[in-house]
C-alpha cells in the first residue's frame, strides 16, 4: 500500500547482494549459519532500502553488535553504512525530555486520580501502558520513543516488514520453482556433494 | 536642520504627523520592513536584527542626508528619531551602526517606545507599534494587509521549544519528516495581528529566537485587545501533518472527521505560555467565545509553531490544549494503523488496537524468521552467484560469475537473441532485467526462473519462465522502461567488464 516499487527493488537488490556475499550457496555452512546469514542480509537489506529512520538505525546497530556481521552489513549497505550508523541528534534529546514528561505525568496523574477515580479509566490506562511497553520491545529502537512517535515508527516498521515478508516469499517461490523445474540439477549437485 | 520637536515631546507629535501623512513617506520603511520581514528565515536573532537595522539605518541615513524632500523632511526626521533611539538601546547587540545617524539628536528618550527596546525586532516595527498603539480600534486589518507582514509569533520560547521537540523526533521519518517539520513549524497565531496589534507585528523575527521578555510584554499589553476581539482557533495541528500523509493514506481525510470539524481555519496555535504570562482570565474570556471565524490570514509560510484552537466548551488552559493536540495526533496515527493491520476496522479503543498491532508485528517478524529458515534449507541447491546477476541494477555482479559456465545466457522478455549473448563479455544482466524492470517482481522472477533453470535448452527455459510468470505473477512484461543505470553506483563493487555492455544494454532496451 505504501510501499513503493523502488523500495521493493532496493530491498531485493541488497538482499541478493547480501546472500551472495554471505556465500549462502556454499556447501560449508550449516543450516543455522545459513539461516542467520539470510536473516541478517534480509534485515540489513530492509534497513538499507528504507533509508534513515529511527528503527532502521536501531536495527543496524543491533545487527552490527556481532563483529562477524559487520562486514556483511557494510557490503550490503555500501555507503549508507556510515550514514546509518552515526548517531543522530534528535534521539539524544528524547531521554532528557522523557524525564520531564515522566515527572509531569506523575504529577498530572496524581492530580487526576485525586479528582476522580473511576476504575475503568485507570484500568484502561494500565492496559495501554503495558501494551506500549510490549510494543516498544518489539520495534527496534522503540525503547526511547514516546507514545506518539512510537506509533509513527510502528507504522513505518509494519509497512516495511510487510514488504520484506512479501519479497522473501516470492524469492522462496522462485527458488523452489526453479528447483522443481530442474531436479536433475539438484541431483547432480547432491551427487557431487556426496562424492566430496 | 531642525530635527523636529524636542525629543521629549517627540512621540505624540511624530505619531500624529505620521498618521496624517500618507504612508508614502515611510515607503522606504516598508521596503526595508518587507525585506526584513522576508528574511526572518534566519534563525539567529542577531543577524536578523543586524540586517534589519543595517537596512533601516542605511536608508534613513541616506534619506536624512539627502535632504531633498524638504516638505517631508519635517516629519521624515521624526521617524528617523525613533529608530536611532532604538539603535541606542540595541547598541549592545548590534554594534556600531550609530555613525550614520549620529548627527540626529537622539538621547535616551522616555518615550513609550522604550519598552520596545527589548524587542528583538526591527526598530521600524517598534515605531509602528508605537504608532498603532495610539490608534486603537482603527482598521488594523488594513495596516496589516498593507505591510504584508507575516503573522508574527510571539509565543514564548517554551512553546516554541515544545513544538520543536514535537517536530524533532519526527525527523526520524524521512518521507514524512521533512514535510511535517516544515509544516509544524507554522506561524504563530494571526488573530491578534489581524486586529492590528502592533506587538505581533513587531516581533517579526524568528519566533524560535523570540525572547521570553518579548512575549511577556506583548501578551501583557495585548490582553486588553485580546479580550475584545480575539477568538481562538480550533485545534487543527493535524491539518499541517495531513498533506504529507494524505498521499500515503487514502482514508486519512475521511477518517479525520473529528479533526475536520475543528478546521474552522487552517491554523491553530498553541498558546500555553502567552495566556499564562498575560492574565489567564484574558485567555479564558477569549476562549469562551469560540468562534471558528475565518479571520486567519491565509497561507502564511509555515513558521515554527503548531496552532491549536480551543473547542467550544472545553478548557483552554495550556496543558489541556497541548494534551488535546497530542491526543489527536495519536488518534490519527491509530487510524492509520487500523488501515494497515488487517482486521482492525471494527476495533475501537486504544488498548485493543495496540493488542492487534502487537500481534501483527510479532507475526510478521516470525514470518520473516520462518522464511529465512526455509530459504536456508532450499538454498544449497542454488547458485546465488548467478541470482545476483538477475538484479536489475547489479550490473557489476555479473562480471564475477562470468567464469561460471553453467549459465551462459539469459534472455529478455523483449525477445532478444540467445545467440548474441555469448559473444558479449558480460551478457546476463543487461538484457533481461533491464527490459523487465518495470515491475519490481516480475523481472526478477522471470530472470530467476531463467537463471536457475538454465541448464535446459534456453528456449524452454524462457518458455517456462514466461508460463510460470503467468501463473505466479499477473504483471505484464510488455512495458519497457529505460534503466537507470545510475543506481549501479551505489554498490561499492565495480568492475570494468560491464562497461562495454552498458551501451549494448541501452541499445537492447530500445528494441
Amino acid at each position: 500500500m505504501q510501499a513503493s516499487e523502488t523500495f521493493m527493488r532496493a530491498f531485493l537488490k541488497r538482499m541478493l547482494l547480501g546472500l551472495q556475499v554471505a556465500g549462502v550457496s556454499s556447501e560449508s555452512m550449516t543450516i543455522q549459519e545459513r539461516e542467520s546469514a539470510i536473516k541478517l542480509s534480509a534485515d540489513a537489506a530492509l534497513a538499507g532500502a528504507r533509508g534513515s529512520t529511527n528503527w532502521t538505525r536501531a536495527l543496524i546497530a543491533n545487527l552490527s553488535k556481532q563483529a562477524r556481521s559487520k562486514a556483511l552489513l557494510r557490503s550490503i549497505l555500501g555507503k549508507d553504512y556510515e550514514r546509518l550508523t552515526k548517531p543522530c541528534h534528535h534521539t539524544w534529546k528524547i531521554p532528557r525530555s522523557r524525564k520531564i514528561l515522566r515527572r509531569s505525568v506523575r504529577v498530572c496523574s496524581r492530580r487526576r486520580n485525586a479528582l476522580r477515580a473511576p476504575a475503568t479509566s485507570v484500568l484502561a490506562r494500565v492496559l495501554v501502558k503495558k501494551r506500549t511497553q510490549v510494543l516498544k520491545r518489539l520495534i527496534p529502537g522503540g525503547e526511547s520513543l514516546d507514545g506518539f512517535y512510537l506509533l509513527d515508527e510502528t507504522l513505518d516498521y509494519v509497512v516495511s516488514l510487510r514488504v520484506q515478508v512479501d519479497l522473501m516469499q516470492r524469492l522462496l517461490k522462485a527458488v523452489e520453482a526453479s528447483n522443481l523445474r530442474s531436479p536433475n540439477v539438484l541431483q547432480a549437485r547432491e551427487a557431487s556433494s556426496f562424492r566430496k | 536642520m531642525n530635527c523636529g520637536p524636542p525629543p521629549g515631546q517627540l512621540p505624540p507629535c511624530f505619531l500624529n504627523l505620521n498618521w496624517e501623512q500618507s504612508m508614502d513617506p515611510t515607503s522606504h520603511f516598508e521596503s526595508a520592513l518587507s525585506s526584513i520581514v522576508s528574511s526572518p528565515s534566519s534563525n539567529s536573532l542577531a543577524t536578523a536584527e543586524g540586517l534589519a537595522v543595517n537596512n533601516l539605518v542605511g536608508r534613513l541615513g541616506s534619506v536624512y542626508n539627502s535632504g531633498e524632500i524638504s516638505p517631508q523632511s519635517h516629519y521624515m526626521t521624526t521617524p528617523l528619531n525613533s529608530p536611532p533611539k532604538l539603535n541606542l538601546s540595541m547598541m549592545g547587540r548590534i554594534g556600531p551602526h550609530q555613525p550614520a545617524v549620529g548627527s540626529l539628536p537622539f538621547s535616551a528618550n522616555p518615550i513609550p517606545i522604550t519598552h520596545l527596546d527589548q524587542f528583538s525586532a526591527d526598530p521600524g516595527f517598534a515605531e509602528r507599534a508605537a504608532r498603532f498603539s495610539c490608534f486603537d480600534g482603527r482598521n488594523y486589518g488594513g495596516f496589516a494587509g498593507q505591510f504584508g507582514l507575516p503573522e508574527a509569533g510571539k509565543l514564548s520560547r517554551a512553546s516554541s521549544g515544545q513544538s520543536l521537540k514535537a517536530a524533532g523526533p519526527q525527523t526520524g521519518l524521512p518521507e514524512r519528516g521533512k514535510a511535517t517539520q516544515t509544516q509544524e513549524r507554522m506561524q504563530l497565531e494571526a488573530k491578534d495581528a489581524e486586529f492590528g496589534n502592533a506587538r505581533e507585528e513587531s516581533s517579526v523575527s524568528d519566533p524560535v529566537s523570540a525572547s521570553g521578555e518579548v512575549s511577556l510584554r506583548s501578551s501583557g499589553e495585548n490582553n486588553p485587545r485580546k479580550r475584545k476581539a480575539a477568538p481562538k482557533d480550533t485545534a487543527s495541528p493535524n491539518s499541517a501533518m495531513d498533506p504529507p500523509k494524505a498521499a500515503e493514506e487514502e482514508d486519512s481525510n475521511a477518517k479525520r472527521s473529528r479533526s475536520a470539524e475543528d478546521d474552522g481555519t487552517e491554523k491553530g496555535s498553541i498558546k500555553p505560555k502567552v495566556e499564562q504570562n498575560g492574565s489567564g482570565s484574558a485567555s479564558d474570556d477569549g476562549g469562551q467565545k469560540q468562534g471558528k471565524e475565518d479571520n486567519v490570514k491565509p497561507s502564511e509560510p509555515s513558521k515554527d509553531y503548531i496552532h491549536v484552537r480551543a473547542r467550544r466548551g472545553q478548557a483552554t488552559d495550556s496543558h489541556s490544549l497541548a494534551e488535546r493536540v497530542r491526543r489527536e495526533k495519536i488518534s490519527q496515527r491509530m487510524k492509520l494503523l487500523q488501515d494497515l493491520v488487517p482486521g482492525c476496522n471494527k476495533v475501537t479503543g486504544k488498548a485493543v488496537m495496540l493488542d492487534e498491532i502487537i500481534n501483527y508485528v510479532q507475526s510478521l517478524q516470525r514470518q520473516v524468521e520462518f522464511l529465512s529458515m526455509k530459504l536456508a534449507t532450499v538454498n544449497p541447491r542454488l547458485d546465488f552467484n548467478n541470482e545476483a546477476n538477475l538484479l536489475p541494477k547489479d550490473m557489476h555482479q555479473t562480471c564475477g560469475p562470468v567464469s561460471n559456465s553453467v549459465y551462459p545466457l539469459e534472455t529478455s522478455g523483449a525477445a532478444l537473441t540467445y545467440a548474441n549473448e555469448p559473444q558479449q563479455g558480460a551478457p546476463f544482466h543487461c538484457v533481461v532485467t533491464n527490459a523487465l524492470e518495470t515491475e519490481c517482481m516480475s523481472p526478477l522472477d522471470s530472470t530467476l526462473y531463467q537463471n536457475l533453470g538454465n541448464r535446459q535448452p534456453f528456449v524452454n527455459g524462457f518458455g517456462d519462465a514466461s508460463s510460470q510468470l503467468g501463473t505466479f505473477w499477473e504483471d505484464d512484461l510488455q512495458n519497457v522502461v529505460p534503466v537507470d543505470l545510475g543506481q549501479n553506483q551505489e554498490i561499492a563493487i565495480s568492475s570494468q567488464c560491464f562497461h562495454g555492455s552498458l551501451p549494448t544494454a541501452h541499445m537492447k532496451i530500445e528494441l
